[in-house]
């Protein structure tokens, strides 16, 4: 396991490798601090600039991006009170007060080096459990991965926003548009009236319109953007260590939430964001002082939601599950260069997660040091007139969708699902599910007729291993628990009604 | 797109600027496109599940044929897509105030779809640049962009920019 971190060490060696790193962390500060976009929409633009790159190059400056936007994401929140990414929603409610106060600085310097403790820390929880769980795996049949792959979209489509039945049309939708091409098993063409469909929908154009060319409609309809005012920064380097000291179970312990929290599929940085800040504050001895600009909990809210990016890779390289729409989209990008993320991945190609691990603690300091040294300059990002980001994104969308196969059949696809995607999102149809199932549909309908050609069609073969049962029984729990909850909520509603009736009688 | 997890977002949180104002905005009630969609849906999964029946059987019986899995999606989805039509007409009939979609800006959005359909359906006789310096220009156009110095430099500055980094540097050829 040691001589591998070696190995992924030994990557930055190519020059082009800490390269990438600098250009990822470079974009992914600027995408973080763009209010409307995102670590999604920024990997899913970056993807058409790596077809032709090494796939270490590769992997390393998306993962960089992918890091360097949940950073990014906090500065607008502080400096403008206007979150880049929706992990960093919680850095605003205390971010902002404090820049009130004439402290951007201090906010800032809080913001950035408790996201690179969570990230730092993170990854020796990933190193750790990542390895172990993908040798574990390696022992799954059939059952178990078709289980595996259940429990992930159940996951993600319940934990979705929205409405559960929603995020199960979105499921619906994603597997359905997994099965178009030539079947695996039997050569079969399905849903393919014209030969391009063959190989099936092309994952890139599809990521780059549901994901980009949506929000470019988006953007059109919220018209040119008003120039926000931002407030004077200061003290940016004048934070002494000792606070960090007195931060550190604050830090520790919401780098081990956001982890966790980052390998539940579904869950995201958002929701560790949410769930650590609120636990700071319970925990904390000033309590009062959270939402008016606590230290404290822009410690919380950052390290956790940066702990989330390295929780989210653990399924997606120990298992090939991904655990958010950003590590759905990173499969896309690893298949682009013939990588197929999963147990084998590290026994196969160890180069590609170790990389991973040692780009993730390489970037600690670089992304520090990017942050602090340019956060004067982040902040103008925010700045950038909107009519000029639609264009951009619009052009890498057409663009990236020809370069991905040379030919106007990705182009097309991409415009579809831009128009698609917008439709679904003014619906509430949440856009992670359709993702997740596109990529895992396969994965899981393989599976799924394997087994029964081993058990010769019987069924019994998915509850007779213990390993099996209990990932379909989380599968069954996941989708059963937000049916439950809303039939709860609608007595507790309906209940309520009538003792209001009762009351005015 | 906001967030990490889903990007949904029914009512636009930036408060209605000028250009909005000016152009308009339509409220649509949710429940009401939630039952066009459902019945949009259900035509799309219905045929689905029709192919779906016409694929062919297996040779092994015991197998699972081609078009077994897809019809389990197709029979999960339906059923998934008709009881959020049901939902949307139980709340149409019960409840008096409808939770409401904003459509800010309705012409806008209608003229991209039409420039990113037109431009990106022509992208291949209309060549890389040209076709991206267009595209951005009446996109700017449509998102409310009227400086002229942005409606000239982005369009180039971006056109040649993507040429530059796709042709010269990675190598991608383009049309």
């Amino acid at each position: 396991m040691f001589e591998n971190i070696l190995i992924g060490f030994s990557a930055f060696a190519d020059p082009l490798v800490p390269v990438g790193l600098i250009v990822g962390a470079l974009l992914g500060y600027m995408i973080g601090a763009v209010p409307g976009l995102g670590p999604s929409l920024g990997v899913a633009l970056l993807i058409p600039f790596t077809y032709s790159l090494d796939p270490l190059v590769s992997i390393v400056t998306l993962i960089a991006l992918y890091a360097a936007a949940e950073y990014g994401g906090a500065i607008s929140a502080i400096l403008v009170n206007s979150p880049g990414t929706a992990a960093a929603v919680t850095t605003s409610w205390d971010g902002f007060p404090l820049t009130q106060q004439g402290k951007a600085g201090v906010a800032l310097n809080i913001s950035i080096i408790s996201s690179g403790i969570g990230i730092f820390g993170s990854t020796i929880l990933l190193f750790l459990t990542a390895v172990p769980l993908s040798e574990f795996a390696l022992s799954f049949g059939p059952t178990a991965y078709f289980a595996l792959a259940l429990v992930g979209l159940s996951l993600v489509s319940t934990l979705s926003n929205g409405s559960p039945l929603k995020g199960g049309i979105a499921m619906g939708i994603g597997l359905a548009l997994a099965t178009v091409g030539l079947d695996a098993q039997t050569g079969i063409p399905r849903f393919s009236a014209h030969p391009e469909f063959f190989e099936g929908f092309p994952l890139v154009p599809v990521l780059l319109g549901l994901f980009a060319l949506s929000e470019v409609l988006f953007m059109v309809e919220a018209g040119p953007s008003e120039k926000k005012k931002s407030q004077p920064m200061s003290g940016i380097l004048a934070v002494p260590f000792k606070t960090f000291g007195k931060l550190k179970f604050h830090l520790m312990r919401s780098s081990v939430i956001g982890y966790v929290i980052g390998v539940v599929p579904g869950a995201g940085a958002s929701i560790a964001s949410f769930v650590s800040y609120a636990v700071a504050k319970k925990s904390s001895k000033t309590p009062e002082q959270f939402g008016k600009g606590s230290i404290e909990g822009i410690a919380a809210s950052e390290s956790a939601n940066n702990a989330a990016v390295s929780g989210a890779l653990a399924p997606l390289l120990a298992l090939g599950i991904p655990g958010s729409p950003t590590t759905a989209i990173m499969i896309g990008a690893l298949m682009i260069h013939g990588i197929q993320p999963g147990p084998l991945l590290f026994t196969t190609k160890p180069e590609i997660p170790y990389t991973i691990f040692a780009a993730l603690w390489i970037s600690v300091p670089v992304m520090i040091f990017i942050g602090l040294a340019g956060a004067r300059y982040w902040a103008k990002v925010s700045d950038v007139p909107r009519p000029a980001i639609a264009a951009v994104v619009a052009g890498i969308c057409l663009m990236g969708a020809y370069a991905s196969e040379n030919s106007m059949f990705p182009v097309y696809v991409t415009l579809a699902f831009g128009v698609i995607g917008y439709i679904l999102r003014k619906v509430d149809i949440p856009l992670a599910p359709i993702i997740l199932a596109l990529v895992l549909g396969e994965m899981l309908e393989t599976n799924f007729r394997r087994a029964l050609v081993i058990s010769n069609g019987e069924f019994d073969i998915f509850y007779t291993s213990p390993l099996t049962l209990i990932l379909l029984s989380i599968a069954v729990l996941s989708f059963a628990m937000p049916a439950l909850r809303f039939l709860r909520e609608k007595l507790n509603q309906r209940r309520h009604v009538q003792e209001i009736y009762h009351e005015e009688e | 797109m906001n967030s990490s997890t889903a990007s949904t977002r029914s009512v636009p949180k930036e408060p209605v600027g000028s250009h909005r104002k000016q152009e308009g905005v339509l409220q649509v009630p949710l429940v009401w496109l939630e039952l066009l969609l459902g019945i949009v849906l259900l035509i799309v999964v219905g045929s689905y599940l029709y192919e779906a029946a016409k694929l062919p059987d297996p040779m092994n019986p015991k197998a699972v044929g081609a078009g077994d899995f897809p019809m389990m999606i197709a029979i999960g989805t339906l059923v998934a897509v008709f009881l959020m039509s049901c939902h949307g007409l139980v709340k149409i009939f019960s409840e008096k105030e409808h939770e409401l979609v904003e459509l800010s800006r309705p012409l806008s959005v209608i003229v991209a779809i039409l420039v990113l359909v037109g431009i990106g359906a022509f992208l291949d006789s209309l060549g890389a640049i040209i076709a991206t310096a267009g595209l951005s220009a009446l996109l700017m156009l449509a998102v409310g962009e009227r400086r002229p110095l942005q409606l000239i430099a982005v369009p180039l500055g971006l056109a040649l920019g993507l040429y530059v980094i796709f042709v010269l540097a990675l190598g991608v050829y383009f049309p």
